[in-house]
């Protein structure tokens, strides 16, 4: 996978921190960061590597240390197709570029978000499956991609779980249970989800700080949501359990079609509450590609990209979670 | 820069939608802003609610508001839920009354709103009896148990809540449904509502006492004697307690008068 060999341009970091790009270019100069590519050619297409950046965004966004206790989040949609596993994969691997600690895990059977981190697809790596039937120790489980983001990556063989779960005792939080233990290594604990209600994904459900739903502009996936919710709220109210915070991010909004905007106003006027307000995040092929190249947007897309501004917008809301104080700003 | 557009919400998407109410918040009998749209059902696809509280209809009644639907035509949609049983057949929740004088008015479809879930709908069928102040307190107290015992239910405050009645209120009406069938049967049946009864009836500690303050039950063989007549002699003073006499009936009074004129004339034969 060649995402150790790329870089970032300053162009692209100076819109992930909506900041102007001559700050960031002062920050490289005042710690003299040699860029990847020592090119004669003008400014714009040299290229700074993950750590260095990493570095950057790490000092500009003031994040001096680890909270102490990672956030987890999950998206989680039972309706398949959504995008789930895009924004899932945008939003881990940006988290991870922009200093934060990240792990990643695969809870989908189908792999697709371990294929985009560069895990072929019969990978005989451990999975969950493995880590909660207890045959391999968490931590030897965890796969580095690159610093700052791991991974537990998944295939078929997570399928299993739904037995092995079935016949534990607390069944719904096993998983809860077993992150405890490392939640002091990461700032996020993200995971990907089976588009699907089964126990593996109310373990998820259950050990989640933070829920994050992704859903299209239209009906099906709004009549979707509404049987989610209701799942959901009966499900933690049969748990007697608090539910989580809820995050609804719509996605594939086109501007020109009229049944997405009715569907915001839907979205707006139902789940105020679960809103960032005024946003949705825009279909565009750049996320597309990003999945096809197993390559993070802000490594190839060009900084006026519309994908990479809405999740450079998504990103604020985790960041804020994290760090309430925040403000982002350049510490120049 | 991003600029996301809001069009008005069609009733088409509403109602594919709108969220599904459930615990905590307040079921709204037409208070919510959109209703949802109703369907015309056949009356013979509309059977009564499996769970339904009331179950006595008033024939005059019937018949005055089957008039009424013969000039008017029904105002208010029922509320009806699929069949868990039966395809194609939905029960009535609310409504029963305006199906049967819609039957007697010769009507064919009635205007009907679907509503989703069991429990939404045994609690509108509650509420709608709990409105009417001739339900009987039994079959409200059973109601209400039944509510209380299904999932989600948990609390009486909750429930108390949801209805707009004191907790104390609720709670009475849960002990009614705690007593013996025989008992309930029984009040039922002969209509007995009164407060003082049922009062009487939750301070008895065995299914037997109930029993007798229903007069259920024929009192045991061995009887209680009864004080009649008092004579004390106290120092000097007779004391006379005679109170009791005016308890007795004319039969009872009779053979009184009898023992004690043969008392009488044990004393004269003393005296002598």
């Amino acid at each position: 996978m060649n995402i150790e060999n790329s870089g970032l341009t300053q162009k692209i970091i100076a819109t992930l921190l909506k900041q102007n790009h001559s700050s960031i270019s002062r920050w490289f100069s005042k710690n003299s960061v040699i860029p990847m590519n020592k090119s004669s050619e003008s400014s714009r297409n040299l290229r700074y590597s993950i750590g260095d950046c990493r570095q950057l965004f790490s000092e500009s966004l003031g994040i001096k240390e680890s909270t102490g206790e990672a956030c987890v989040t999950s998206f989680y949609n039972f309706k398949g197709g959504t995008g789930k596993t895009s924004i899932c994969y945008q939003v881990s691997s940006h988290l991870a570029l922009m200093g934060l600690n990240i792990l990643v895990i695969d809870a989908d059977p189908q792999g697709h978000l371990s294929t985009s981190l560069g895990f072929d697809n019969n990978h005989d790596y451990p999975t969950l499956s493995d880590v909660i039937s207890g045959t391999v120790p968490l931590d030897r489980a965890i796969r580095e991609v690159f610093p700052g983001l791991s991974c537990l990556p998944s295939n078929l063989a997570v399928t299993r779980l739904e037995v092995t779960l079935n016949e534990m005792a607390k069944r719904e939080e096993r998983l809860k249970m077993l992150l405890a233990s490392c939640k002091d290594k990461y700032d996020f604990i993200i995971f990907d989800t089976n588009p699907t209600i089964s126990l593996l994904n109310r373990n998820i459900m259950v050990a989640s700080d933070i829920i994050s739903i992704v859903c299209e502009t239209q009906p099906y996936s709004l009549n979707g949501l509404k049987i989610l919710m209701d799942d959901m709220t009966r499900f933690f109210y049969n748990m007697q359990m608090d539910l989580p915070e809820i995050i609804v991010i719509p996605n594939k909004y086109e501007d020109r079609s009229s049944n997405a905007a009715e569907a915001m106003t839907v979205l707006r006027q139902y789940y105020a509450d679960y809103m960032i307000p005024d946003f949705a995040i825009r279909k565009s092929e750049d996320i597309t590609t990003s999945a096809k190249q197993s390559l993070p947007l802000a490594f190839f897309v060009r900084a006026n990209s519309i994908a990479l501004e809405d999740i450079s917008d998504l990103l604020r809301f985790y960041l804020k979670r994290l760090y309430p104080k925040f403000k982002y700003e350049v510490a120049a | 820069m991003r600029n996301i557009k809001f069009k008005e919400i069609s009733p088409e998407l509403n109602r594919i939608s709108a969220p599904i109410k459930n615990e905590g918040s307040r079921i709204s009998m037409g208070q919510e802003k959109f209703v949802g749209e109703y369907y015309y059902i056949e009356v013979d696809r509309l059977v009564p609610f499996k769970n339904q509280a009331r179950k006595i209809f008033d024939e005059i009644e019937l018949s005055n508001l089957s008039d009424t639907i013969k000039e008017h035509g029904i105002r208010q949609p029922l509320t009806v839920i699929k069949s868990l049983d039966i395809d194609s057949v939905f029960e009535v929740v609310s409504g029963e009354r305006r199906l049967r004088a819609a039957i007697m008015a010769g009507l064919k479809t009635v205007p009907c709103i679907i509503i989703e879930g069991q429990d939404t709908a045994e609690e509108i069928a509650l509420i709608e009896n709990i409105q009417r102040q001739d339900l009987h307190p039994i079959e409200l107290g059973d109601g209400l148990a039944s509510l209380i015992l299904k999932a989600g239910w948990g609390e009486v405050s909750k429930l108390a809540d949801r209805l707009g009645k004191d907790h104390s209120t609720i709670s009475n009406y849960l002990s009614y449904s705690k007593l013996p069938e025989k008992v309930k049967t029984h009040l039922v049946e002969n209509n007995i509502r009164s407060r003082d009864v049922l009062r009487k009836l939750m301070k008895c500690a065995t299914d037997l006492e109930m029993e007798e303050v229903l007069g259920l039950k024929t009192k045991s063989k061995k009887f209680v004697a009864k004080s009649l007549l008092r004579i004390n002699l106290i120092g000097r003073e007779f004391k006379i307690q005679d109170q009791s006499i005016y308890k007795l009936d004319q039969e009872d009074l009779q053979h009184l008068k009898e023992h004690l004129l043969s008392v009488v004339a044990k004393i004269d034969n003393e005296l002598k």
